[in-house]
């Protein structure tokens, strides 16, 4: 796994700070306005420094974030036979560079071609994987915020059909101007830090960041020798087909995606010790998520929290990016919080405030994004 | 290996909207390659078709069309590039107001996966949905996805793919020096189609990725001979976006140029094997860094 985020440049970085319930958002000026957002401290020439690229090649700042995240991924583990994928999910990939364009140099007409050559999301894959690895197939995925979830759940069903033997899958998105305004255009974005599944919320904080999991199929893995970090034992993806920007009352295509992701586990909704929710800390969403974890655990009482308190909303990254937490979770058995949290406004589930020492099995994470797209996956401990 | 049928395609180009197998024979070169919306008073609902852009309209119309009593397991759109007039006019309103709020129609609209989610909503389908994004290998991309869920048991996929072209865009063309005739092509379209496990005359036989296009004649050539093949026993259709070549196969020039093109070189195939009672069809598609893809399509009722 590699895992870069406001919360640190590595997996290691995000658990020291997510062990110690230190968030990485913060109040800053960026795009001519003061906001709480989930910045990665590093500005793009450090970056660019951090990966031996020289300073003066154009790249967009989604494809640094990626190449660090994929990078440290790699450097973990041994890619020697197999027929290797590579799924990346992204929402604006490289709008930073169209934005620069725009704002010096007027128009797209008059602007610098090689700045908006990274405005396709493919090319954004294919810069990342650049002088990293040579795959055999790569894909690209834009379904709003549940990109990187839904690159994860074909990547096993790729391996699963036999198509590849190793898929490398995550996801990706940069602080644009384009979404912070974007959101502030919906009323979505908070003044405050985001508080997931408090009453008193008032919306999201925006972050960024990427993060990839290696996924290998079981004949392929007993090849590598590869550390065995987790299993994915199931995943659902369906639409809530409500609202094109917002998720219906009771959450049906949450329900939907978390029921098919336990059918495809084989696994009943008691066996869930904990769910990294996509709990955004918008009203709509964490009203409609809570509904549905109603309607899916019943009486079952899982742990529940959003690690978005830490990192912000990184859109297409959140869902790899709370898979690495997942997985963390099950290795270190510490459970992570929704930081801020004045008055829970979840009913029947556990919120977690602080962390929490617990044995954990069995992790299920969500992601829902606009246009409806509903994507559940349950994670096992290795 | 269940096998993935075509049941139905239909799309929206510079040469009009053409539904179903039995397209024109005639494969002429085009004059001009916008595309030539239809009569939307029967296919999309007025209140819903103002506040949708060209490529939104144009792919909703298609999937209208063949959604006809048919309830879809699975939705699957590819685009290279996606909304970009809507997300152009949001960075437009970013620009022009500075620091105020702004009207949010346009920040909805731009994300790649608009259309599938408006054909979901539309439909009050709560099935498997994504976009995929890759460029000139988008639609190749969501083949594979309607391939897999056909191998996992569903039964009706609808899968297609579409792009548009904005003078922005043309702008560029002119800028990255392409040869005249990219320029000229420059066009936008959408097709879509139909997939189901239930048998049909034609199905798709095999999705096939070239890395090294320069060699692609002698890498179609084995692939052919790989799935048991001759060369003289398949139609071709050749597409290419930014290159120029002499092949007979090539029918660009009557398609014009986007990076999906190889969805309506789909379309076309499949009407040539339904018509002509022809075995195979081979669309060879040229993407980035020189790779090209294939899809190979079978008629089984012969």
């Amino acid at each position: 796994m590699g895992c870069v985020s406001a919360l640190g440049l590595s997996v290691d970085e995000n658990l020291h700070n997510l062990s110690n319930e230190q968030t990485g958002i913060s109040y800053r000026s960026i795009f001519n306005q003061n906001l709480y957002v989930g910045a990665v401290e590093k500005t793009n020439q450090e970056l660019k420094k951090i990966l031996g690229i020289e300073s003066d090649v154009i790249l967009s700042r989604s494809v640094l974030l990626g190449k660090l995240a994929l990078k440290e991924a790699l450097s973990k583990v041994k890619l020697k036979e197999g027929r290797t994928a590579f799924l990346n999910g992204m929402t604006v990939g490289g709008m930073d560079l169209t934005e620069s364009l725009l704002a010096h140099e007027g128009t797209i007409e008059s602007g610098s071609l090689e700045m908006f050559s990274s405005h396709d999301l493919g090319s954004i894959s294919r810069k990342i994987s650049q002088d990293l690895f040579s795959f055999d197939h790569i894909g690209s995925i834009s379904t709003a915020c549940s990109s990187s979830a839904n690159a994860i759940l074909t990547g096993c069903r790729m391996i699963e059909a036999g198509m590849f033997d190793r898929v490398i899958v995550g996801g990706v998105d940069a602080l644009s101007e384009f979404t912070v305004r974007g959101f502030q255009s919906l009323m979505l974005y908070s003044d405050a830090p985001c508080k997931p599944f408090s009453l008193d919320r008032q919306g999201l904080n925006l972050g960024e960041g990427a993060a990839y999991l290696i996924l290998e199929s079981e004949s392929c893995q007993a090849k590598s020798e590869n550390p065995v970090l987790a299993w994915v034992l199931g995943g659902g993806n369906a639409n809530d087909a409500h609202h094109i920007t917002a998720s219906s009352p009771e959450g049906k295509g949450a329900q939907l995606a978390m029921s098919l992701a336990l059918e495809k586990a084989a696994l009943k909704a008691s066996d869930i010790d904990y769910v990294n929710a996509h709990g955004t800390s918008t009203k709509n969403n964490d009203d409609s998520e809570t509904a549905a974890m109603n309607a899916v655990f019943m009486n079952e009482r899982p742990f529940v929290s959003s690690t978005k308190s830490f990192t912000g909303h990184t859109l297409a990254a959140c869902g790899a990016i709370e898979a690495v937490f997942s997985v963390l979770s099950m290795q270190t058995g510490l459970l992570f919080p929704s930081l801020n949290v004045n008055q829970s406004c979840v009913e029947n589930q556990q919120l977690l405030e602080s962390c929490e020492k617990r044995d954990v099995h069995v992790v299920m994470s969500n992601s829902f994004g606009f246009g409806g797209n509903s994507t559940s996956l349950i994670f096992g401990r290795a | 290996m269940t096998k993935c049928y075509i049941h139905n395609a239909s799309s929206i180009t510079a040469r009009g909207l053409e539904s179903g197998f039995d397209l024109d024979t005639g494969l002429d070169a085009l004059a001009q390659f916008d595309a030539i919306e239809p009569d939307y008073s029967e296919l999309i609902p007025p209140a819903l078709r103002r506040r949708m852009s060209k490529i939104t309209r144009i792919g909703m119309a298609n999937a209208n069309i063949l959604s006809n009593a048919v309830h879809w397991d699975a939705i699957i759109v590819g685009t290279a590039i996606g909304n970009i007039s809507d997300t152009l006019d949001h960075l437009k309103k970013i620009r022009e107001n500075d620091g105020g709020l702004i009207a949010p129609t346009s920040f909805i609209q731009s994300g790649h996966n608009t259309l599938a989610g408006q054909i979901a909503l539309s439909q009050k389908n709560h099935g498997y949905n994504t976009t995929y994004v890759q460029g000139g290998q988008s639609f190749y991309n969501a083949l594979i996805d309607a391939q897999l869920q056909i191998l996992e048991g569903k039964n009706h996929v609808l899968v297609g793919a579409m792009d548009e072209m904005v003078t922005e865009l043309k702008a560029l063309i002119v800028r990255a020096e392409f040869d005249s005739i990219v320029l000229q092509e420059a066009s936008e379209g959408a097709s879509f189609f139909h997939l189901s496990s239930i048998p049909s005359s034609l199905f798709i036989r095999a999705l096939h990725f070239i890395a090294d296009g320069s060699q692609s004649e002698k890498a179609r050539a084995k692939f052919l001979k790989d799935q048991g093949l001759r060369v003289d026993e398949v139609l071709y259709f050749e597409t290419r976006t930014y290159s120029t070549s002499n092949s007979r196969h090539d029918i660009t020039s009557s398609i014009g140029r986007y990076l999906t093109n190889d969805a309506y070189a789909m379309h076309r195939a499949c009407s040539a094997l339904h018509r002509n009672k022809e075995k195979f069809a081979l669309v060879s598609h040229e993407v980035e860094d020189g790779h090209q893809t294939l899809i190979l399509i079978e008629n089984d009722s012969l």
